[in-house]
């Protein structure tokens, strides 16, 4: 308990204007130095839980159940003036699109000059503009000093989401929240910039949760894995162990919808909205689809680390419960 | 690897990232011609100045010419004869065709002339330069008082979208904006002066008791300060804020509701996400949702520069203020035509000035522009 | 069905799902009821005294049971007279502001299409815009005798640029959106794009416009007879009625001004309140 850096408790997230929730009793937790892959739809409540660790709602959202822990505090407890001081010192955040998240008219070098002194006493203003430049050579910056004189404007897609990385590292945060941080970039640099994401965290040693909906990446890079749909957790557990051996039939179809070389493309079940109320949000599409599924699904633990919220699993596959 | 659900393919996302991360939503023309380096780029519009001026005087030659109405039967009045009615149309030169009458006017502006007035017989250069100086007095408080007003208010709503202080910044502007500027100056007259009688009735720029500093700038605030003279310096002041509090109050509207638009975008857009992500403070946030949207605030200023110039004239006539707008006003309503040509002139070539102004400085200010030109040059 | 189609038809579905009256259509409906309501009073109402009566003998009396907000220096009843003044005022300026309308949108479109006449016509727009209007308006109402549907027309005069600048716009940007875009790639002509999918989306904004315009309008109007131009006394007019209150103003007698102000205040309020909500549901509407 006291190893988890972020712990999220039964977190339900809504929307004012809409009355269903967008994120419905949603637990997990991440370690310290651990990398979490988020994986769902787009509308699945991933962006939301993402931002609900930094203490960040969309306009009109909030908590409406449950609670986030960062390092042993309640996001919901903590004065204004201590979660803004969390947010970059200890929990860093990298956005999908790099143009829009650097900001248009101020130089480069003076957005990492603000975030600097809106956190006291972390460096002086020399050491820290060296700190800068020295940083962006590490995410591949040829050359940090004229980009720090720069604008975004003057940027390519790569390097852009390559100067958030360093903006997101500044402050040496404990954990990295990466949103879909590859979607607004070329396919030819996704790699690079994941790898070095990556590299990066392991050298600082720091967490990092990836929000994707990529499972590939997911299997690549992270240990632990959530899958979420219709703002619920599906399934949780070591990647190993999820990804090669799902036991929701959501992940199943989720799984069986990655292409393999020398396979024609399938698709799951003519796709359908999620239903939103107490029952399994899957249950519309969902093969193994049951009467009791109206109601709250169960949470099965399949093996240690390793649960799935199905009515469907202890009678069916009851060979991973112990 | 593979994509669920309905994503769109990554690059079909990134391109269209780019395209409407890089527009500037109040210039799109910008995005598409390439930009011309800096220096040319103002020689062009300086060059430009002199043709918009002509437009503006050729305009207004023939808008007055053209407009219904018997300007000698005015002069005279109902019961002149046709023969007086001859004579006052050829002195003015009113008999000649409108083409003749046409070049007579361009030669005279371009020897610094507007004509004379038919009615005082002075020429309206001298008429307009000695009220000039009152108009501007009475115009920069009031614009300092509508852009202070305008952007606050703006900025509270778009930070408290939706929320109770947006509600009364909301409330606020409706009511700036639904009440008649004559109204608001009489409504202010009546309790600042008739009810607690703490500021100066409507009598001009100074009181009758006070005589005027002697002429320097034009404007008695000034010359009575250049001149030592403390108690006339503050009678002007005194004098001076009604009339400025009614103009910067009703011009505050417009402003108010399109900084609300304006940084209503900035505040919910991704750099301001980012920002909060990275631990900046609210306010410094908000001052960053300023300085991105600086280019807009700047264009809607200088909309409200141009319209305030002209657009004071009503104020003015209720404040007795002995300004060009008053000039104007009761010019028109004695058919004193070359008056109201020589005001629409100087006043279209002020507005002309201004915008020409702001397209250097946002030229100057936005880095898009700014860093191609310096990196050529 | 095209997929734009679709989208248009989930949105209105949507709007009619939720059933219940949003505070956006209810600014609406209780801006336009009141000027509806005032209308009608100005045209059909009982007025407790003559609007255009003078009393010599009843001059600046403070508002009372029998004059509700006092006379004025001429004897007048201010209340009946504002109320009346509304018959005049009011359909002015929706007149003008339908003349406004009707040039504005047809050159706001033609000069949205492609191509330099499109920036040039704009560029006239602009030079037009930089001249005094208030003074030009003031010049055309004053020589043209001080008749009324020359008050219509400068009222065009004002509005019929903002119009043009708002559907160009409008136009340009939509032009460049995906539906549009998708609509054309399914083969519609472009009459069809025109009608079904470009006016539809620029119909909202054009309305809170209208009731923008017609706010302006009525302030114009207001401003001009302030000054002498326009409506004339014995007619009423709020502008002027406020012109003759103000020399008693001065001297602390508030009646003759504050009962044509709030008359013209909260009609100016209705307006605006209208164009808010239509805004707001424009925007709702919205994808």
């Amino acid at each position: 308990m006291s190893a988890d850096l972020v712990s999220v408790q039964g977190l339900s997230v809504g929307y004012s204007r809409r009355a269903s929730l967008a994120v419905r009793d949603v637990s997990m937790s991440v370690a310290a130095g651990e990398f979490h892959g988020l994986v769902g739809e787009s509308g699945s409540g991933k962006s939301t839980v993402a931002r609900a660790i930094l203490g960040m709602y969309a306009r009109g959202g909030g908590i409406r159940g449950g609670r986030v822990l960062v390092d042993g505090d309640d996001l919901t407890r903590l004065p204004a003036r201590r979660l803004r001081q969390l947010r970059g010192a200890k929990v860093g955040y990298i956005g999908q699109n790099p143009f829009g998240a650097l900001h248009p008219v101020i130089s480069i070098g003076d957005q990492f000059e603000m975030v600097r002194r809106s956190h006291r006493g972390v460096l002086g203003r020399e050491a820290a503009r060296s700190r800068a430049a020295s940083l962006l050579e590490h995410v591949g910056i040829r050359d940090p000093e004229l980009v720090l004189r720069g604008h975004v404007h003057q940027l390519s897609g790569g390097m852009a989401q390559r100067v958030v990385i360093a903006l997101a590292l500044y402050l040496e945060p404990r954990l990295i929240v990466a949103d879909e941080p590859t979607t607004g970039l070329d396919v030819t640099v996704q790699r690079q910039i994941l790898d070095l994401l990556t590299g990066q965290a392991t050298r600082r040693g720091m967490g990092l949760l990836l929000v994707t909906h990529d499972l590939g990446v997911v299997a690549q890079y992270c240990e632990n894995v959530t899958v979420l749909y219709g703002g619920r957790i599906m399934e949780a557990g070591p990647v190993r162990s999820v990804l090669v051996t799902p036991s929701h039939p959501y992940t199943e179809a989720l799984v069986a919808a990655v292409p393999t070389r020398g396979q024609a493309l399938r698709f799951t079940a003519a796709s359908d909205h999620p239903v939103i109320d107490e029952g399994c949000p899957f249950r519309r599409r969902c093969p193994r689809s049951r009467p009791e599924c109206v109601t709250r699904p169960p949470a099965v633990t399949i093996a240690a680390g390793w649960q799935a919220n199905c009515h469907g699993i202890d009678k069916a596959d009851m060979q991973c419960v112990s | 690897m593979t994509l669920m659900g309905n994503e769109h393919t990554p690059v079909r996302c990134a391109r269209h990232q780019i395209k409407t991360a890089r527009q500037d939503p109040l210039r799109p023309e910008a995005t598409r011609q390439r930009i011309p380096p800096l220096a040319r780029f103002i020689a062009m519009r300086i060059l430009m100045l002199p043709v918009s001026v002509f437009v503006i005087i050729s305009a207004s030659f023939f808008l007055m010419s053209l407009l219904p109405g018997d300007i000698a039967r005015a002069l005279l009045g109902p019961v002149a004869t046709p023969s007086q009615v001859a004579r006052v149309n050829s002195e003015l030169g009113l008999n000649q065709p409108i083409f003749v009458r046409y070049w007579r006017y361009i030669s005279d502006v371009a020897h610094g002339s507007l004509g004379s007035s038919y009615y005082t017989g002075r020429a309206i250069v001298k008429e307009l330069s000695s009220r000039l100086p009152a108009t501007i007095e009475l115009v920069v408080p009031a614009l300092a008082i509508a852009i202070l007003l305008g952007i606050t208010l703006g900025a509270i709503g778009a930070y408290y979208t939706r929320r109770r202080p947006d509600t009364l910044a909301r409330f606020g502007l409706t009511v700036i904006q639904s009440v008649p500027d004559f109204l608001l100056g009489l409504l202010l007259i009546l309790v600042c002066f008739s009810w607690l009688n703490i500021l100066p009735g409507p009598e001009g720029q100074l009181s009758f008791a006070d005589s005027p500093p002697p002429h320097v700038t034009g404007m008695y605030v000034i010359d009575a300060l250049l001149a030592g003279d403390g108690s006339t310096a503050v009678s002007a002041i005194r004098h001076l804020v009604l009339p400025a509090v009614t103009l910067g109050v009703v011009y505050s509207a417009t402003l108010g509701r399109t900084a609300r638009a304006l940084l209503g975008n900035a505040l919910t857009s991704e750099y301001t996400q980012f920002g909060r992500a990275c631990g900046l403070p609210e306010f410094r946030l908000v001052r960053n949702a300023v300085l991105a949207s600086r280019t807009g605030l700047l264009t809607y200023t200088a909309v409200l520069i141009a319209s305030i110039i002209g657009g004071d004239a009503v104020v003015e006539i209720v404040f007795s203020w002995n300004g060009v707008g008053q000039y104007a006003v009761q010019s028109m309503l004695r058919q004193d035509l070359p008056a109201v040509e020589g005001f629409v002139i100087v006043v279209g070539t002020l507005t002309v000035v201004v915008y020409l102004l702001l397209d250097l400085a946002s030229a100057l200010l936005d880095p898009r522009i700014r860093f191609d030109v310096s990196r050529r040059s | 069905m095209s997929v734009a189609e679709v989208r248009a038809d989930q949105t209105r579905l949507q709007s009619v799902r939720r059933g219940r009256i949003s505070g956006s259509e209810l600014k609406v409906a209780v801006g336009v009821t009141y000027l509806a309501v005032l209308l009608l009073a100005a045209f059909v109402a009982p007025l407790p005294h003559s609007p255009t009566a003078t009393y010599p003998q009843a001059v600046l009396l403070p508002p009372s049971t029998s004059h509700w907000l006092g006379t004025d220096s001429v004897g007048t009843d201010v209340f009946s007279r504002a109320i009346k003044a509304a018959a005049v005022d009011l359909p002015l300026a929706l007149a003008g502001t339908l003349a406004a309308l009707l040039v504005g949108v047809p050159l706001g479109v033609s000069l949205s299409a492609s191509g330099r006449w499109g920036e040039r016509g704009m560029r006239l727009v602009d030079c037009f815009q930089a001249l005094p209007l208030l003074i030009l308006i003031l010049a055309l109402v004053a020589l043209s005798n001080n008749q009324l549907w020359v008050i219509v027309v400068a009222v065009a005069i004002y509005g019929g640029p903002v119009y043009i600048r708002l559907v160009r716009s409008q136009v340009l940007s939509l032009r460049e959106a995906r539906f549009i875009e998708a609509a054309a790639a399914a083969g519609a002509s472009p009459y069809r794009i025109m009608r079904r999918h470009l006016l539809p989306n620029v119909r909202d904004i054009v309305l809170a416009q209208t009731s923008l315009v017609a706010a302006g309008a009525l302030l114009g109007i207001a401003a001009l007879s302030f000054l002498g131009i326009g409506v004339q006394p014995p007619t009423p007019s709020w502008g002027s009625m406020i012109s003759l209150g103000a020399p008693a103003l001065v001297q602390g007698q508030w009646w003759p001004v504050v009962g044509p102000g709030a008359a013209i205040f909260s009609c100016i309020v209705a307006f605006n309140v209208v164009a808010d909500g239509l805004r707001e549901l424009g925007e709702d509407g919205a994808p």
